[in-house]
Protein backbone atom coordinates (compact mmCIF):
# COMPACT_ATOMS: atom_id res chain seq x y z
CA UNK A 1 0.00 0.00 0.00
CA UNK A 2 1.17 3.42 -0.77
CA UNK A 3 1.55 5.81 2.02
CA UNK A 4 0.59 9.36 2.16
CA UNK A 5 3.74 11.80 1.40
CA UNK A 6 1.83 14.69 3.94
CA UNK A 7 4.77 16.51 3.56
CA UNK A 8 3.95 17.02 -0.43
CA UNK A 9 0.93 18.16 0.16
CA UNK A 10 1.12 20.65 3.21
CA UNK A 11 3.81 22.91 1.03
CA UNK A 12 1.58 22.83 -2.09
CA UNK A 13 -0.50 25.98 -2.60
CA UNK A 14 -4.09 24.66 -2.58
CA UNK A 15 -3.04 23.19 0.99
CA UNK A 16 -4.82 23.57 4.25
CA UNK A 17 -8.04 24.08 2.57
CA UNK A 18 -11.72 24.27 4.28
CA UNK A 19 -12.98 21.21 2.96
CA UNK A 20 -16.65 20.43 3.08
CA UNK A 21 -17.87 16.38 2.82
CA UNK A 22 -21.84 16.23 2.15
CA UNK A 23 -23.03 12.66 0.72
CA UNK A 24 -24.53 9.16 2.03
CA UNK A 25 -22.65 6.03 3.18
CA UNK A 26 -20.13 6.12 1.16
CA UNK A 27 -19.12 9.29 2.49
CA UNK A 28 -19.29 8.42 6.46
CA UNK A 29 -17.84 6.76 9.38
CA UNK A 30 -19.73 3.56 10.25
CA UNK A 31 -21.53 3.43 13.93
CA UNK A 32 -22.32 0.48 15.63
CA UNK A 33 -20.09 -1.40 18.43
CA UNK A 34 -18.13 -3.17 15.93
CA UNK A 35 -15.66 -1.02 14.52
CA UNK A 36 -12.68 -2.95 12.57
CA UNK A 37 -8.99 -3.06 13.70
CA UNK A 38 -7.88 -0.74 10.50
CA UNK A 39 -9.87 2.40 10.10
CA UNK A 40 -8.39 3.96 7.51
CA UNK A 41 -11.32 6.07 5.66
CA UNK A 42 -10.38 8.31 2.92
CA UNK A 43 -12.53 11.38 4.61
CA UNK A 44 -9.79 11.34 7.03
CA UNK A 45 -6.81 10.93 4.54
CA UNK A 46 -7.98 14.06 3.13
CA UNK A 47 -8.37 15.38 6.61
CA UNK A 48 -4.61 15.09 7.30
CA UNK A 49 -3.60 17.78 4.43
CA UNK A 50 -7.11 20.14 4.88
CA UNK A 51 -9.62 21.03 7.28
CA UNK A 52 -12.31 19.23 6.67
CA UNK A 53 -15.93 18.81 8.14
CA UNK A 54 -17.96 15.78 6.86
CA UNK A 55 -21.51 16.01 6.73
CA UNK A 56 -21.89 12.31 5.17
CA UNK A 57 -24.55 10.00 6.90
CA UNK A 58 -25.61 6.32 5.72
CA UNK A 59 -28.84 5.89 4.14
CA UNK A 60 -30.05 9.65 2.99
CA UNK A 61 -30.55 10.79 -0.27
CA UNK A 62 -30.04 13.67 -2.55
CA UNK A 63 -32.15 16.27 -0.92
CA UNK A 64 -31.08 15.69 2.63
CA UNK A 65 -27.73 16.65 1.70
CA UNK A 66 -28.53 19.21 -0.75
CA UNK A 67 -30.18 20.89 2.54
CA UNK A 68 -27.09 20.29 4.61
CA UNK A 69 -24.85 21.64 1.77
CA UNK A 70 -27.35 24.69 1.04
CA UNK A 71 -26.83 25.92 4.66
CA UNK A 72 -22.92 24.92 4.48
CA UNK A 73 -21.56 25.25 1.29
CA UNK A 74 -20.09 29.31 2.21
CA UNK A 75 -18.16 28.04 4.66
CA UNK A 76 -15.96 25.89 2.57
CA UNK A 77 -12.93 26.36 -0.11
CA UNK A 78 -14.08 23.48 -1.52
CA UNK A 79 -16.79 21.12 -1.30
CA UNK A 80 -16.81 17.11 -2.14
CA UNK A 81 -20.14 15.94 -3.14
CA UNK A 82 -20.43 12.07 -2.69
CA UNK A 83 -23.96 11.52 -4.83
CA UNK A 84 -26.56 9.02 -3.81
CA UNK A 85 -28.73 7.29 -5.79
CA UNK A 86 -32.53 8.50 -6.90
CA UNK A 87 -35.58 6.83 -5.04
CA UNK A 88 -34.38 6.98 -1.58
CA UNK A 89 -36.51 8.81 0.95
CA UNK A 90 -36.45 11.36 3.84
CA UNK A 91 -39.09 12.13 5.71
CA UNK A 92 -38.45 14.53 8.65
CA UNK A 93 -42.12 13.25 10.10
CA UNK A 94 -40.63 10.21 11.22
CA UNK A 95 -39.91 9.51 14.58
CA UNK A 96 -36.66 7.35 14.44
CA UNK A 97 -33.76 8.39 12.11
CA UNK A 98 -33.86 4.30 10.17
CA UNK A 99 -37.27 5.32 9.47
CA UNK A 100 -36.68 9.09 8.32
CA UNK A 101 -33.29 7.85 6.10
CA UNK A 102 -35.62 4.79 4.08
CA UNK A 103 -33.50 3.99 1.26
CA UNK A 104 -35.44 0.72 -0.75
CA UNK A 105 -38.09 -1.53 -0.47
CA UNK A 106 -35.71 -3.87 0.57
CA UNK A 107 -34.64 -2.23 3.85
CA UNK A 108 -38.66 -0.70 4.13
CA UNK A 109 -39.34 -4.43 4.51
CA UNK A 110 -36.26 -5.77 6.39
CA UNK A 111 -37.38 -2.69 8.76
CA UNK A 112 -40.93 -3.82 9.03
CA UNK A 113 -40.13 -7.65 9.88
CA UNK A 114 -36.72 -7.16 11.96
CA UNK A 115 -37.55 -3.62 14.09
CA UNK A 116 -35.12 -0.99 14.68
CA UNK A 117 -31.59 -2.02 13.45
CA UNK A 118 -29.84 -2.76 17.05
CA UNK A 119 -31.91 -1.96 19.11
CA UNK A 120 -34.34 -3.71 21.59
CA UNK A 121 -38.04 -1.54 21.57
CA UNK A 122 -40.33 -1.31 18.63
CA UNK A 123 -41.12 1.42 16.06
CA UNK A 124 -44.13 3.65 17.43
CA UNK A 125 -47.48 3.16 15.70
CA UNK A 126 -46.36 6.32 13.86
CA UNK A 127 -43.07 4.64 12.27
CA UNK A 128 -44.85 1.95 11.72
CA UNK A 129 -47.70 3.55 9.26
CA UNK A 130 -45.15 5.01 7.56
CA UNK A 131 -42.95 2.24 6.56
CA UNK A 132 -46.03 0.46 5.61
CA UNK A 133 -47.35 3.31 3.80
CA UNK A 134 -43.72 3.92 1.97
CA UNK A 135 -44.02 -0.17 1.34
CA UNK A 136 -47.40 0.40 -0.66
CA UNK A 137 -45.92 3.71 -1.96
CA UNK A 138 -42.67 1.75 -3.55
CA UNK A 139 -45.19 -0.81 -4.90
CA UNK A 140 -47.75 0.17 -6.51
CA UNK A 141 -47.29 4.11 -6.84
CA UNK A 142 -43.95 4.87 -7.21
CA UNK A 143 -42.42 6.40 -10.65
CA UNK A 144 -38.88 5.95 -11.76
CA UNK A 145 -38.84 8.71 -14.26
CA UNK A 146 -40.29 11.10 -11.50
CA UNK A 147 -37.49 10.54 -8.98
CA UNK A 148 -34.76 10.55 -11.31
CA UNK A 149 -35.33 13.63 -12.45
CA UNK A 150 -36.47 15.43 -8.95
CA UNK A 151 -32.57 14.02 -8.37
CA UNK A 152 -31.17 15.62 -11.37
CA UNK A 153 -33.03 19.05 -11.31
CA UNK A 154 -31.31 19.05 -7.46
CA UNK A 155 -27.82 18.01 -9.30
CA UNK A 156 -27.74 20.70 -11.49
CA UNK A 157 -29.54 23.32 -8.38
CA UNK A 158 -26.08 22.27 -6.25
CA UNK A 159 -23.99 22.42 -9.84
CA UNK A 160 -25.04 25.87 -10.46
CA UNK A 161 -24.84 26.99 -6.33
CA UNK A 162 -20.86 25.58 -6.55
CA UNK A 163 -19.63 25.36 -10.34
CA UNK A 164 -16.84 23.94 -8.37
CA UNK A 165 -17.87 21.13 -6.40
CA UNK A 166 -16.55 17.69 -6.70
CA UNK A 167 -19.15 14.99 -7.41
CA UNK A 168 -18.37 11.52 -6.87
CA UNK A 169 -21.51 9.26 -7.49
CA UNK A 170 -21.70 6.32 -5.46
CA UNK A 171 -22.54 4.03 -8.05
CA UNK A 172 -23.24 4.10 -11.12
CA UNK A 173 -26.32 6.53 -12.47
CA UNK A 174 -26.12 8.75 -9.51
CA UNK A 175 -24.81 11.51 -11.45
CA UNK A 176 -27.36 11.08 -14.46
CA UNK A 177 -30.54 9.06 -12.97
CA UNK A 178 -32.59 9.58 -15.81
CA UNK A 179 -30.20 7.81 -18.66
CA UNK A 180 -30.00 5.08 -15.85
CA UNK A 181 -33.83 4.93 -16.24
CA UNK A 182 -33.71 4.82 -19.83
CA UNK A 183 -31.01 2.58 -19.76
CA UNK A 184 -28.81 4.48 -21.35
CA UNK A 185 -25.00 3.65 -21.96
CA UNK A 186 -23.15 5.98 -18.79
CA UNK A 187 -19.78 5.44 -19.19
CA UNK A 188 -18.71 5.75 -15.72
CA UNK A 189 -18.49 3.93 -12.27
CA UNK A 190 -18.95 4.49 -9.20
CA UNK A 191 -18.12 3.90 -5.19
CA UNK A 192 -19.37 1.09 -5.21
CA UNK A 193 -17.50 -0.70 -8.05
CA UNK A 194 -14.95 -0.59 -5.60
CA UNK A 195 -16.71 -1.73 -2.66
CA UNK A 196 -17.80 -5.05 -4.91
CA UNK A 197 -14.26 -5.59 -5.40
CA UNK A 198 -13.65 -7.09 -1.96
CA UNK A 199 -17.32 -8.66 -2.03
CA UNK A 200 -16.47 -10.26 -5.11
CA UNK A 201 -13.42 -11.53 -3.46
CA UNK A 202 -15.29 -12.93 -0.76
CA UNK A 203 -18.17 -14.09 -2.87
CA UNK A 204 -21.12 -11.89 -1.11
CA UNK A 205 -23.17 -9.40 -2.11
CA UNK A 206 -24.86 -6.95 -0.41
CA UNK A 207 -28.01 -8.80 0.13
CA UNK A 208 -26.09 -11.19 2.04
CA UNK A 209 -24.32 -9.58 4.37
CA UNK A 210 -26.35 -7.80 7.20
CA UNK A 211 -23.94 -5.56 8.29
CA UNK A 212 -20.27 -3.90 6.13
CA UNK A 213 -17.90 -2.89 8.71
CA UNK A 214 -15.73 -1.21 6.01
CA UNK A 215 -15.52 2.56 6.37
CA UNK A 216 -17.48 3.73 3.31
CA UNK A 217 -18.03 0.14 2.41
CA UNK A 218 -14.45 0.34 1.46
CA UNK A 219 -11.10 -1.79 2.27
CA UNK A 220 -8.30 0.15 4.50
CA UNK A 221 -6.14 -0.41 1.21
CA UNK A 222 -8.78 1.34 -1.13
CA UNK A 223 -10.14 3.71 1.47
CA UNK A 224 -6.15 5.37 1.49
CA UNK A 225 -6.46 4.89 -2.62
CA UNK A 226 -9.54 7.29 -2.75
CA UNK A 227 -8.09 9.57 -0.27
CA UNK A 228 -4.98 10.24 -1.78
CA UNK A 229 -5.90 10.10 -5.53
CA UNK A 230 -8.95 12.94 -4.16
CA UNK A 231 -5.98 15.19 -2.69
CA UNK A 232 -3.91 14.67 -6.33
CA UNK A 233 -7.29 15.69 -7.94
CA UNK A 234 -7.05 18.75 -5.78
CA UNK A 235 -4.16 19.69 -6.00
CA UNK A 236 -4.35 19.64 -9.88
CA UNK A 237 -6.61 22.84 -11.88
CA UNK A 238 -9.69 20.24 -11.48
CA UNK A 239 -10.96 21.26 -15.04
CA UNK A 240 -11.91 17.60 -16.13
CA UNK A 241 -14.63 16.43 -13.38
CA UNK A 242 -13.14 13.37 -11.24
CA UNK A 243 -13.79 9.75 -11.89
CA UNK A 244 -13.18 6.88 -10.03
CA UNK A 245 -10.70 5.17 -12.01
CA UNK A 246 -11.08 1.12 -10.47
CA UNK A 247 -7.43 0.31 -11.86
CA UNK A 248 -6.14 1.67 -9.09
CA UNK A 249 -8.08 0.11 -6.09
CA UNK A 250 -6.61 -3.64 -5.01
CA UNK A 251 -8.68 -6.43 -3.79
CA UNK A 252 -7.92 -8.13 -0.19
CA UNK A 253 -5.56 -10.34 -1.58
CA UNK A 254 -3.81 -12.65 0.24
CA UNK A 255 -5.94 -11.96 3.12
CA UNK A 256 -8.19 -15.08 3.19
CA UNK A 257 -11.71 -14.69 2.55
CA UNK A 258 -12.90 -16.11 5.84
CA UNK A 259 -10.51 -13.76 7.96
CA UNK A 260 -12.02 -10.70 5.74
CA UNK A 261 -15.39 -11.54 6.30
CA UNK A 262 -14.70 -12.10 9.57
CA UNK A 263 -13.30 -8.70 9.79
CA UNK A 264 -15.73 -6.42 8.15
CA UNK A 265 -18.96 -8.19 7.37
CA UNK A 266 -22.17 -9.88 9.41
CA UNK A 267 -23.84 -12.03 7.61
CA UNK A 268 -27.62 -13.16 7.48
CA UNK B 1 -48.94 32.95 -34.79
CA UNK B 2 -48.96 29.06 -33.52
CA UNK B 3 -49.79 29.17 -29.82
CA UNK B 4 -49.44 26.12 -27.74
CA UNK B 5 -51.67 25.80 -24.18
CA UNK B 6 -50.33 23.39 -21.30
CA UNK B 7 -51.76 23.38 -17.89
CA UNK B 8 -54.61 22.35 -14.95
CA UNK B 9 -57.88 22.70 -15.20
CA UNK B 10 -57.62 26.76 -15.27
CA UNK B 11 -56.71 26.11 -19.39
CA UNK B 12 -59.38 23.02 -19.84
CA UNK B 13 -62.64 23.03 -20.90
CA UNK B 14 -64.78 20.99 -18.17
CA UNK B 15 -64.86 17.44 -19.65
CA UNK B 16 -69.16 16.91 -19.40
CA UNK B 17 -72.54 18.37 -18.59
CA UNK B 18 -71.07 21.98 -20.81
CA UNK B 19 -74.07 21.06 -23.46
CA UNK B 20 -76.51 22.48 -21.23
CA UNK B 21 -74.59 25.99 -20.65
CA UNK B 22 -75.54 28.94 -22.09
CA UNK B 23 -72.38 30.71 -22.27
CA UNK B 24 -69.37 28.60 -22.98
CA UNK B 25 -66.72 31.34 -23.62
CA UNK B 26 -63.51 30.31 -22.96
CA UNK B 27 -60.40 32.12 -22.74
CA UNK B 28 -58.39 29.68 -24.84
CA UNK B 29 -61.01 29.87 -27.25
CA UNK B 30 -61.09 33.71 -27.62
CA UNK B 31 -57.10 33.70 -28.38
CA UNK B 32 -58.16 31.20 -31.06
CA UNK B 33 -60.22 33.40 -32.64
CA UNK B 34 -56.81 35.63 -33.39
CA UNK B 35 -54.62 32.82 -33.37
CA UNK B 36 -53.72 28.98 -34.28
CA UNK B 37 -53.79 27.47 -30.78
CA UNK B 38 -52.99 23.83 -29.91
CA UNK B 39 -54.29 23.20 -26.13
CA UNK B 40 -53.12 20.19 -24.09
CA UNK B 41 -54.44 21.49 -20.64
CA UNK B 42 -56.03 18.77 -18.54
CA UNK B 43 -58.15 19.08 -15.59
CA UNK B 44 -56.15 17.82 -11.89
CA UNK B 45 -53.16 17.57 -13.81
CA UNK B 46 -49.52 18.10 -12.12
CA UNK B 47 -46.91 20.70 -13.10
CA UNK B 48 -44.30 17.17 -14.27
CA UNK B 49 -47.16 15.94 -16.35
CA UNK B 50 -47.70 19.41 -18.47
CA UNK B 51 -43.58 19.10 -18.50
CA UNK B 52 -44.05 16.47 -20.50
CA UNK B 53 -45.98 17.50 -22.72
CA UNK B 54 -43.86 20.59 -23.11
CA UNK B 55 -40.91 18.67 -23.83
CA UNK B 56 -42.25 16.57 -26.34
CA UNK B 57 -44.21 19.78 -28.12
CA UNK B 58 -43.21 23.04 -27.55
CA UNK B 59 -41.15 23.17 -30.65
CA UNK B 60 -44.30 23.00 -32.56
CA UNK B 61 -44.87 26.81 -31.39
CA UNK B 62 -43.79 30.30 -31.90
CA UNK B 63 -45.46 31.41 -28.02
CA UNK B 64 -46.24 28.89 -25.18
CA UNK B 65 -48.68 29.42 -22.35
CA UNK B 66 -48.17 27.37 -19.11
CA UNK B 67 -51.03 28.04 -16.50
CA UNK B 68 -49.00 27.17 -13.42
CA UNK B 69 -50.67 24.80 -11.42
CA UNK B 70 -50.08 24.12 -7.43
CA UNK B 71 -47.15 21.77 -6.09
CA UNK B 72 -47.99 18.35 -4.05
CA UNK B 73 -50.09 17.55 -6.76
CA UNK B 74 -49.29 13.71 -7.88
CA UNK B 75 -49.16 11.94 -11.47
CA UNK B 76 -49.25 8.10 -11.19
CA UNK B 77 -48.39 6.99 -14.73
CA UNK B 78 -48.80 3.23 -13.38
CA UNK B 79 -53.11 3.52 -11.78
CA UNK B 80 -55.61 1.82 -14.41
CA UNK B 81 -58.21 5.17 -14.04
CA UNK B 82 -57.33 8.24 -15.60
CA UNK B 83 -58.62 10.03 -12.64
CA UNK B 84 -56.41 8.00 -10.13
CA UNK B 85 -53.52 8.87 -12.52
CA UNK B 86 -54.26 12.73 -11.77
CA UNK B 87 -54.55 13.44 -7.89
CA UNK B 88 -55.02 16.99 -6.80
CA UNK B 89 -55.83 16.88 -3.30
CA UNK B 90 -56.14 14.56 -0.22
CA UNK B 91 -59.88 15.96 -0.10
CA UNK B 92 -60.07 14.63 -3.44
CA UNK B 93 -58.81 10.87 -2.64
CA UNK B 94 -61.26 10.66 0.50
CA UNK B 95 -63.73 11.37 -1.75
CA UNK B 96 -62.76 9.06 -4.78
CA UNK B 97 -62.23 6.33 -1.93
CA UNK B 98 -65.64 7.33 0.04
CA UNK B 99 -67.72 7.37 -3.33
CA UNK B 100 -66.87 4.46 -5.23
CA UNK B 101 -67.21 2.41 -1.44
CA UNK B 102 -70.77 3.65 -1.16
CA UNK B 103 -71.64 3.97 -5.02
CA UNK B 104 -73.12 7.42 -4.20
CA UNK B 105 -72.34 9.02 -7.91
CA UNK B 106 -74.21 7.15 -10.71
CA UNK B 107 -74.29 10.34 -13.03
CA UNK B 108 -70.40 11.36 -12.71
CA UNK B 109 -67.74 10.33 -14.85
CA UNK B 110 -66.43 8.87 -11.22
CA UNK B 111 -69.36 6.03 -11.81
CA UNK B 112 -66.54 3.73 -13.00
CA UNK B 113 -65.49 1.31 -10.60
CA UNK B 114 -61.82 1.61 -9.99
CA UNK B 115 -59.82 -1.57 -9.78
CA UNK B 116 -58.58 -3.57 -7.15
CA UNK B 117 -54.88 -1.52 -7.91
CA UNK B 118 -56.42 1.89 -7.69
CA UNK B 119 -57.92 1.21 -4.99
CA UNK B 120 -54.88 0.30 -3.15
CA UNK B 121 -52.96 3.25 -4.74
CA UNK B 122 -55.44 5.86 -3.47
CA UNK B 123 -55.60 4.42 -0.21
CA UNK B 124 -51.40 4.15 0.07
CA UNK B 125 -51.78 7.99 -1.33
CA UNK B 126 -53.86 8.76 1.40
CA UNK B 127 -51.49 7.36 4.09
CA UNK B 128 -48.51 8.91 1.82
CA UNK B 129 -50.72 12.70 2.02
CA UNK B 130 -51.13 12.14 5.71
CA UNK B 131 -48.04 10.52 6.94
CA UNK B 132 -44.79 10.80 4.58
CA UNK B 133 -45.45 13.85 2.34
CA UNK B 134 -42.87 16.56 3.02
CA UNK B 135 -44.77 19.74 2.02
CA UNK B 136 -41.08 21.47 1.42
CA UNK B 137 -39.55 18.47 -0.94
CA UNK B 138 -42.43 18.60 -3.16
CA UNK B 139 -42.46 22.43 -3.45
CA UNK B 140 -38.74 22.18 -4.42
CA UNK B 141 -39.34 19.71 -6.73
CA UNK B 142 -41.94 22.23 -8.23
CA UNK B 143 -40.00 25.18 -8.48
CA UNK B 144 -36.87 23.55 -10.09
CA UNK B 145 -38.90 22.00 -12.82
CA UNK B 146 -40.41 25.06 -13.29
CA UNK B 147 -36.73 26.45 -13.58
CA UNK B 148 -36.20 23.70 -16.28
CA UNK B 149 -39.43 25.05 -17.91
CA UNK B 150 -38.09 28.12 -18.07
CA UNK B 151 -34.70 27.31 -19.80
CA UNK B 152 -36.47 25.39 -21.83
CA UNK B 153 -38.67 27.90 -23.10
CA UNK B 154 -37.02 31.35 -22.33
CA UNK B 155 -40.20 33.48 -23.82
CA UNK B 156 -42.78 31.29 -22.05
CA UNK B 157 -46.19 32.80 -20.65
CA UNK B 158 -46.63 31.19 -17.03
CA UNK B 159 -49.58 32.19 -15.51
CA UNK B 160 -50.14 31.21 -12.04
CA UNK B 161 -53.25 29.37 -11.02
CA UNK B 162 -52.88 29.95 -6.80
CA UNK B 163 -51.06 31.65 -4.58
CA UNK B 164 -47.44 30.12 -4.62
CA UNK B 165 -48.01 28.49 -7.78
CA UNK B 166 -44.76 29.84 -9.00
CA UNK B 167 -42.76 30.64 -5.85
CA UNK B 168 -43.74 27.54 -3.82
CA UNK B 169 -41.20 27.77 -1.25
CA UNK B 170 -41.70 31.49 -0.64
CA UNK B 171 -45.24 30.52 -0.25
CA UNK B 172 -44.76 27.77 1.95
CA UNK B 173 -42.27 29.79 4.25
CA UNK B 174 -44.69 32.68 4.57
CA UNK B 175 -42.33 35.34 2.42
CA UNK B 176 -44.30 38.07 0.65
CA UNK B 177 -46.63 35.83 0.00
CA UNK B 178 -49.45 37.97 -2.15
CA UNK B 179 -46.99 39.58 -4.75
CA UNK B 180 -48.93 38.26 -7.43
CA UNK B 181 -52.64 37.41 -8.33
CA UNK B 182 -53.65 34.30 -9.33
CA UNK B 183 -56.34 32.56 -11.55
CA UNK B 184 -58.12 31.87 -8.21
CA UNK B 185 -58.34 35.30 -7.22
CA UNK B 186 -60.38 35.56 -10.58
CA UNK B 187 -62.02 32.85 -9.74
CA UNK B 188 -63.28 33.80 -6.51
CA UNK B 189 -64.93 36.84 -7.76
CA UNK B 190 -67.84 34.74 -8.66
CA UNK B 191 -67.79 31.91 -5.71
CA UNK B 192 -67.58 34.76 -2.99
CA UNK B 193 -70.43 36.87 -4.82
CA UNK B 194 -72.37 33.20 -4.48
CA UNK B 195 -71.75 32.40 -1.10
CA UNK B 196 -69.96 29.55 -1.99
CA UNK B 197 -65.73 28.05 -1.72
CA UNK B 198 -64.23 25.43 -3.87
CA UNK B 199 -64.72 22.84 -0.81
CA UNK B 200 -68.32 23.35 -0.26
CA UNK B 201 -69.28 22.13 -4.58
CA UNK B 202 -68.66 19.10 -6.46
CA UNK B 203 -68.29 20.23 -9.75
CA UNK B 204 -67.64 23.88 -10.99
CA UNK B 205 -68.99 23.17 -14.92
CA UNK B 206 -67.21 27.26 -15.41
CA UNK B 207 -64.78 26.92 -17.84
CA UNK B 208 -61.36 27.34 -16.58
CA UNK B 209 -63.00 27.62 -13.03
CA UNK B 210 -63.97 31.19 -14.62
CA UNK B 211 -67.50 33.38 -15.65
CA UNK B 212 -67.62 33.58 -19.17
CA UNK B 213 -67.65 37.73 -19.16
CA UNK B 214 -63.93 36.94 -17.24
CA UNK B 215 -62.97 34.26 -19.60
CA UNK B 216 -63.52 36.38 -22.31
CA UNK B 217 -61.22 39.54 -20.25
CA UNK B 218 -58.59 36.95 -20.03
CA UNK B 219 -58.68 35.78 -23.19
CA UNK B 220 -58.50 39.88 -24.94
CA UNK B 221 -55.61 40.51 -21.77
CA UNK B 222 -53.46 37.62 -23.43
CA UNK B 223 -53.91 38.72 -26.90
CA UNK B 224 -53.05 41.83 -26.06
CA UNK B 225 -50.10 41.05 -24.71
CA UNK B 226 -48.94 38.52 -26.67
CA UNK B 227 -49.02 41.25 -29.51
CA UNK B 228 -46.90 43.93 -27.64
CA UNK B 229 -43.85 41.64 -27.58
CA UNK B 230 -43.59 42.58 -24.19
CA UNK B 231 -40.54 41.47 -22.35
CA UNK B 232 -42.24 41.69 -19.03
CA UNK B 233 -43.65 38.59 -17.48
CA UNK B 234 -47.29 38.31 -17.86
CA UNK B 235 -49.65 39.35 -14.72
CA UNK B 236 -53.12 39.23 -13.89
CA UNK B 237 -54.87 42.43 -13.10
CA UNK B 238 -57.56 42.21 -11.02
CA UNK B 239 -58.87 45.36 -12.03
CA UNK B 240 -59.82 44.43 -15.52
CA UNK B 241 -62.11 41.84 -14.21
CA UNK B 242 -66.04 41.69 -13.27
CA UNK B 243 -68.35 39.60 -10.24
CA UNK B 244 -71.45 38.03 -11.83
CA UNK B 245 -73.52 40.45 -9.66
CA UNK B 246 -75.74 40.74 -12.63
CA UNK B 247 -76.91 37.40 -12.99
CA UNK B 248 -78.97 36.45 -9.82
CA UNK B 249 -77.25 34.47 -7.21
CA UNK B 250 -79.05 31.50 -7.66
CA UNK B 251 -79.59 31.12 -10.94
CA UNK B 252 -75.51 31.47 -11.51
CA UNK B 253 -75.15 28.71 -8.75
CA UNK B 254 -77.88 26.76 -10.85
CA UNK B 255 -76.16 26.98 -14.05
CA UNK B 256 -72.47 26.49 -12.95
CA UNK B 257 -72.08 24.62 -9.95
CA UNK B 258 -72.98 21.44 -8.67
CA UNK B 259 -72.99 19.98 -4.84
CA UNK B 260 -71.97 17.23 -2.80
Amino acid sequence: MCLLDIDKYNHNNEGNMKIGIFGDSFAARPGGAHVPKDKTFWVDVIGQVHNVDNFGKAGTNLYWSYTLFKENYHKFDLVIFVVTGFGRYYIPNADHHSVKHAFNLAQINHLLTNGKPGEDDSYSDHDLTILKTLRDYKIYVEDDTQSALFHELLLDKIKSIAPNVILIPSWTGCLDPLKEVYKIDLGYIGLLDISLIDMNYCEISFQTIINDKRFAHMSPANNMILGQDLLKYIESDRKRPYYVDTSLYVSPHPMPKEAYIEEYFTLK
Amino acid sequence: MKIGIFGDSFAARPINNTSGLEDKTFWCDVIADTHEVDNFAKASSNLYWSYKLLNEYHHQFDRIILVVTQFGRLYVPNADHEIVKHIFSIQQIKNLLKHKRLNETPNTVYQSNYSEKDLTILQTLLDYKLYVEDDNQSALFHELLLEKIKKLIPNIILIPCFNGSIDPLRYLNGVDVKNYNSLVDISMLDLNYCGLSFNSIKRDYRCAHLSPINNLILGKDLITYIEEDSKKSYSIDMSLYKSSSNIPKDTFIRQYFNFY
